[in-house]
């Protein structure tokens, strides 16, 4: 019941070897016409390999969880931007989840992930381009 | 009096220690690079890198309160996580902030923390 409380299930769709620069100009796209993306309250980007999800709670904490649909395994490294600050990092041998707190996601800002993922076979994947507006 | 450089290795091993003071027995932090681990009966069970974001801001205090609040609440989860149940108990929000010299650093309400751990002089980071 904690993992379903606390982990937020909204995330940012996974997609295998696309490029770094691809997805960073893409990013930067999506972020100029902010009025475009959905809220951060529920919402889920599907990839080709995997899954990300991003839900807001009530007090407008922002869980996020990021999964390959095959292989959690191998490296992960995961960026956490609000409104393109970097307010959190995580890098580990499974898939990362976390939450940033409220005071770093004011209202009406855009939160964005860049995911990266290597599995225990040495394929790579990328989060796809993504970003939310905090409600 | 602000760092004007704050590292994220410093911060890393200073919250690392604080950290450890306050975990549930067989819970154990170390710093590792930029990065916190937390150990439990000596394995590790996972990490915050969190404090390696100081090194894109490294002379904002806002940064450091980001960066602290982010490794206290991935250590939260990964505490809870293998305890199966919140801790500390209520699962109180992370907080920090720098007032003067001091990063304060805790966990649930700012006025009445559920967990208080000791503040980190600024000047050390």
């Amino acid at each position: 019941m904690y993992r379903h409380l606390r982990r937020a299930t909204a995330v940012v769709a996974i997609v295998a070897a696309t490029s770094l620069g691809g997805a960073a100009a893409a990013s930067a796209e999506t972020l100029n016409n902010a009025e475009a993306l959905p809220s951060c309250l529920d919402h889920q980007w599907v990839g080709n390999s995997g899954v990300i999800n991003v839900r807001t709670s009530p007090s407008r904490t922002i869980a996020r969880n990021v999964a390959d649909n095959v292989d959690n395994g191998g490296q992960w490294t995961a960026l956490v931007y609000v409104d393109d600050r970097l307010v959190d990092k995580k890098v580990q041998n499974y898939n990362p989840h976390g939450s940033v707190s409220p005071l770093d996601s004011r209202s009406g800002s855009v939160f964005r992930l860049d995911i990266t993922h290597v599995d225990t076979k040495g394929k790579s994947s990328h989060s796809v381009p993504n970003g939310c507006i905090v409600p | 009096v602000y760092p004007t450089a704050a590292s994220s290795h410093r911060l890393a091993s200073a919250l690392a220690q604080r950290i450890d003071s306050v975990l549930p027995d067989g819970f154990d932090s170390l710093a590792a690079g930029g990065r916190v681990e937390v150990f439990r009966d000596g394995l590790p069970i996972g990490s915050s890198a969190a404090p390696e974001i100081v090194d894109s801001a490294p002379d904002s205090p806002a940064q450091i309160e980001t960066a602290t609040r982010a490794a206290l609440s991935s250590v939260q989860d990964l505490v809870s996580e293998t305890l199966t149940e919140p801790w500390p108990e209520g699962l109180p929000a992370a907080g920090a902030r720098v007032v003067g010299s001091e990063l304060r650093l805790w966990f649930g309400d700012e006025a009445a923390p559920v967990v208080e751990l000791v503040a980190i002089s600024v000047d050390d980071l």
